[in-house]
């Protein structure tokens, strides 16, 4: 066996002890032989202690309380309510991070161990169709979001600033009645070189303002010009059952006078 | 069965986070993958059949959920592609090996490799599995671990532009 026939999966194998006894004892000579083969096997060790090395000093942290926590706490009625916060603006709408993608993915799909059968908080604009999360939440909305759906006519945006991003919520329609006055809204955030926004549904029932369903994130629909209703704004309130949008006049009523 | 389950994960929750910080690069992500795989987990684990490794189980789990996420982010423009490695320098795992090597720079690497051979890379190298374990979690051939463990390994090396101490170091 000649240096020039033993493949980089040949000599990695070899690296790894992975390679039959046969073969290997061939490696063992000619790596003896030929020193470019020696300096190609102890490549392939080293790549492999290195790439180890890098990450094994997480062995040594201790796991952060609330993973061992979410462990013990499976199954009963605290399961998913310890998540730590992310680091995200999202964090601004969902504050205690009960409702996050991979939590909304998992609760919509339930046991599902092969690959992805869809991302259900996907954008509804890039994946046409894909149903969207019903994700309620027991977190109080922050008081920002709060006053944009208590007196924020449909059409009218507001931004606000969370550290480096600029959100922007934009109320898109009103349903409902006084027992139960629900909007959509989508809140959208921009970043320098990049946006993504969301759309929620919120529900005001015995004067609380509730998240009621979310879709997203999504790419941000261009920036300042005219309100166009999405495409696929109708996704999200068809799937709570709710019919048409109210007025501007019929929303005026649920609202709060403007500040 | 349940409290067995979840003595074993609990155990089984360093190696785990290992895997996460490789996959994503960032302790953040990885803890945040950590617990959707430990939730997932639990909601399948009526399928975990007897004398099948958890570890495997649980990686297969995790690598699963995590290309549901790269999918997503790819479809909303966010964290994805040169942007997430952004993420990647986190004081904690920067370790220099004799002074010549942040291996930080290694996560940096990987992060690069496309996704197919960073799995492998993080399967058979940083968790130790082996070729077929690494197939049957991936659900791929072995051949493909192969040729993609070897273009991976290859690339780690040609891109850390390994000297001769590091080779020293590794080969100790």
């Amino acid at each position: 066996m000649t240096a020039s026939k033993l493949s980089d999966e040949t000599l990695m194998a070899y690296a790894d002890g992975e390679l039959p006894d046969v073969e290997a004892d061939a490696v063992t000579v000619a790596a003896a032989l030929d020193p470019e083969v020696a300096r190609r096997v102890a490549l392939f060790k080293a790549s492999s202690r290195i790439a180890k090395a890098a990450f094994d000093p997480v062995l040594g942290e201790p796991v952060p309380p609330h993973l061992r926590e979410a462990v013990l706490a499976l199954g009963t009625h605290a399961s998913g309510r310890t998540r730590a916060p992310r680091r995200s603006w999202l964090d601004w709408l969902i504050p205690d991070g009960s409702v996050t993608p991979w939590a909304g993915v998992a609760a919509a799909l339930g046991c599902v161990l092969g690959i992805a059968v869809g991302w259900q908080l996907a954008s509804l604009r890039s994946v046409p169709g894909a149903a969207p999360s019903l994700a309620a939440s027991v977190a109080p909305l922050p008081a920002e979001l709060l006053e944009v759906l208590e007196r924020q006519p449909t059409g009218h945006s507001v931004l606000a600033s969370l550290g480096a991003w600029t959100v922007q919520v934009l109320p898109l329609a009103s349903y409902g009645d006084t027992a139960s006055f629900c909007r959509e809204v989508e809140v959208s955030s921009t970043f320098p070189g990049r946006s993504e926004a969301v759309r929620a549904i919120a529900c005001r029932t015995d004067g609380k303002w509730r998240l009621a369903a979310m879709a997203g994130p999504g790419t941000a629909r261009a920036q300042g010009g005219d309100y166009q209703p999405a495409a696929g704004s109708r996704d999200l309130a068809a799937a709570l059952g709710f019919g048409e949008p109210l007025s501007g006049a019929e929303e005026a009523r649920y609202l709060k006078a403007a500040r | 069965m349940s409290d067995e389950f979840k003595t074993e994960l609990l155990a089984l929750l360093p190696r785990l986070r290992r895997y996460a910080l490789a996959r994503t690069g960032s302790i953040h992500s990885a803890d945040d993958l950590l617990q959707a795989t430990c939730e997932r987990a639990w909601k399948c684990r009526d399928q975990l059949m007897p004398g099948t490794r958890m570890d495997s189980w649980m990686f297969k789990i995790m690598t699963n959920l995590h290309i549901d996420e790269i999918r997503a982010v790819s479809t909303r423009g966010i964290d994805a592609g040169p942007d997430a490695l952004e993420q990647v320098p986190d004081n904690r795992w920067q370790r220099r090996i004799e002074g010549k090597l942040v291996l930080g720079e290694v996560a940096q690497v990987m992060l690069q490799l496309p996704e197919g051979m960073r799995d492998v890379l993080a399967l058979v190298s940083i968790e130790g599995l082996s070729y077929r374990e690494a197939a049957a979690v991936l659900d791929v051939p072995m051949g493909t671990v192969m040729s993609r463990l070897s273009r991976a390994r290859t690339e780690l090396t040609n891109r850390l532009k390994l000297n001769q101490t590091m080779m020293d170091w590794a080969a100790e």
